[in-house]
């Protein structure tokens, strides 16, 4: 990376975060606030979902579990043994990537659709748990009043976060977070381990990429995500109830990465903004948004296979590469471009 | 004893559901997730004709097996023929839109609410083996297991059962012998989707049917299909009957709230042990 692309890199991100910053005082509003707080989740819980999915080739159906993990561990330590959330958030995270590390040794040794297959049986079983643990869960019934995150103070000043905003805020640290950790992985040695592994595991062990222990790490990371996804849900909705983190939850976060393109850092957050905000614009007509959805995703699957991001990212570097013909076979500059292109997809 | 009979009952109706779904992904490569939406669809069928028309249930029945039939074939020509050779992955999404589009509409069309198809047996009691069974659910064991023997015959004895048993090997030197790959297509859809309808109508007489029926034995269905091997019939059957007896004794003597769990954890167990499956061939390459 030249020293150019890198400065070019962190403008980027630095106008990207200014802007989803300054986003609540642009919009305004409840309404949009909540919307903006429930996408950040989504795009947290399906980044884990990219990450062993579209980096890994792994396809996840036990996604709505571990969010169910994150929120249930979050919430109980935070009810029943009132501890701050400063605490329970990172044990939170911590414990679902514990878990995801222990469940990936066996689970990781099946392929393909067995691998979908017994990930969606731990999505059942988890949320048959949820839902049959009384004792602990409170079954159907859930759990409610969940503290908001304890106010830090500062000394001269402390910041609640009982109000849409600062949670706002909250989140999106933790988003950009998640995006750097993503980013930084799919930039370096491991995520292009990953890729390897994705588009041949036998190939990628000739070169010196031990999958197992790839494969453990993405299926780590992707659990972690999810636990810290489960963490802030539960924290902001205040009551959390087994219905949310079945089945359809881990269909939703799989809806998502694929719309968004699957294997692209931003390819969650387009899928999210699709999936959650155009229904959400559907809403005078509530009944017919589940429709919606259902033809969304099709159309999306049917035309653009790859995901909207790889169809919007190949529609732009048409438009660039008209532009820059020349360019590509004086220098290395758009080959190079070429390849990157080739890795996002 | 009564436990058995329940194993058997509900055995049969998984056995009728996986066969579908195990003929589709064997012979076609293609996890048809829609299963259990046309599973629901049939039995929304039968239950119309039964409640609507007055029609006897058994008629009933295989009315919803032809119209369900139908749309198998639509659904295969919307969500998997522009799709064809393309990945698992992108597949199931595409059968997930449908399954949504389908559940989805379902409940706006009928409502959210439970109900049973009226079938004549159903209160008529027999004494059998020392405990009473009421007729309906002899019947839909005996109707099970006649049409698993038809499917059975058909598939080894005829023409067409050929064709399909040699695209499941070769879809290419099957072409090559005169055998139109899309009409066989629609063809193995449309007799999938005939065995969900007579599975939903037969669930929707002894239980209850609502529009979002179709995932619980999409689920089961997926576990048999490991547990049996991806497109083997007597897997399907072998599976299919296993389940339901482990089910309906684990419901008995040790709980009921973890029916679910108990299949799948049954399913992790053997994936883990056996990572292709308990008769695997394969199927991993995707």
């Amino acid at each position: 990376m030249t020293d150019r692309r890198l400065r070019n890199t962190w403008i980027t991100w630095i106008i990207a975060i200014a802007l989803l910053a300054l986003l609540p005082i642009i919009l305004g509003g409840s309404y949009i606030l909540h919307l903006l707080i429930i996408s950040c989740i989504w795009i947290i819980l399906a980044q884990g979902l990219n990450i062993i999915l579209g980096y890994t080739g792994l396809l996840s159906l036990g996604q709505g579990g571990m969010f169910g993990i994150g929120a249930y561990v979050s919430a109980l330590l935070a009810v029943k043994l009132g501890w701050s959330f400063w605490i329970t958030m990172p044990l939170a995270t911590t414990a679902t990537a514990l878990l995801g590390f222990i469940i990936g040794y066996p689970v990781l040794r099946t392929r393909g659709i067995y691998f979908a297959m017994v990930t969606l049986g731990l999505g059942v079983i988890l949320s048959e748990i949820f839902n049959n643990w009384i004792g602990v869960t409170r079954g159907p019934m859930g759990i409610g009043d969940i503290p908001y995150p304890t106010p830090i103070n500062l000394g001269f000043t402390s910041i609640a976060f009982d109000s849409k905003i600062t949670y706002y805020y909250l989140v999106l640290a933790a988003l950009i977070l998640v995006m750097v950790v993503t980013y930084r992985i799919a930039k370096t040695t491991l995520g292009r381990a990953l890729i390897a592994i994705k588009e041949d595991e036998v190939l990628a062990g000739t070169f010196g990429i031990f999958p197992p222990k790839f494969k453990i790490i993405a299926f780590t990371v992707c659990s972690a995500f999810s636990g810290l996804a489960g963490c802030l849900y539960a924290h902001y909705i205040t009551f959390i109830s087994p219905e949310s983190f079945g089945v359809m939850a881990s269909i939703d976060a799989l809806v998502i990465v694929v719309v968004g393109s699957a294997g692209m850092v931003l390819g969650p957050a387009l899928g999210t903004i699709i999936l959650i905000l155009v229904p959400e614009a559907l809403r005078f007509a509530s009944e017919y948004r589940m429709l919606v959805y259902a033809v969304i995703l099709g159309v999306v699957i049917m035309y653009m296979p790859q995901g909207l991001g790889c169809s919007i990212g190949r529609l732009a570097s048409k438009i660039v590469s008209g532009r820059r013909v020349a360019n590509a076979y004086i220098g290395t500059s758009g080959s190079n471009q070429n390849l990157r292109g080739a890795n996002g997809s | 004893m009564q436990e058995l009979i329940n194993g058997l009952v509900s055995g049969s109706i998984y056995v009728l559901f996986a066969t579908g779904l195990t003929i589709v992904l064997g012979i076609l490569d293609i996890p048809n997730f829609v299963h259990g939406e046309t599973f629901m669809i049939g039995a929304f069928t039968a239950f119309f004709l039964v409640a609507g028309l007055g029609v006897h249930f058994i008629l009933a029945t295989i009315i919803a097996m032809l119209i369900v039939a139908v749309i198998g074939v639509v659904v295969e020509k919307i969500s998997f023929k522009p799709l064809r050779g393309a990945p698992h992955v992108t597949l199931l999404i595409s059968a997930i839109a449908m399954m949504l589009f389908l559940e989805n509409l379902a409940s706006l069309l009928w409502g959210n609410y439970n109900r049973t198809i009226d079938s004549p047996y159903t209160k008529q009691v027999v004494s059998f083996l020392g405990s009473t069974v009421s007729s309906q659910r002899l019947l839909v064991v005996l109707m099970a297991v006649l049409l698993i023997i038809a499917l059975q015959l058909f598939i080894k004895k005829t023409k067409l059962g050929m064709a399909i048993r040699a695209m499941g090997q070769n879809p290419e030197v099957t072409q090559l012998m005169g055998v139109s790959i899309d009409r066989l297509t629609s063809f193995i859809f449309a007799l999938s989707a005939a065995l969900s309808a007579v599975a939903g109508s037969f669930l929707g007489s002894l239980f209850t049917l609502n529009p979002h029926m179709g995932l619980e034995p999409l689920l089961k269905g997926v576990v048999i299909l490991v547990l049996g091997g991806m497109g083997s019939i007597v897997g399907a059957i072998v599976g299919g009957l296993g389940l339901g007896l482990v089910e309906s004794y684990t419901a008995q003597y040790l709980t009921s709230a973890f029916k679910n769990s108990v299949a799948f954890l049954i399913l992790i167990i053997i994936l883990v042990i056996k990572p292709t499956g308990l008769f695997g061939q394969g199927g991993d390459q995707h």
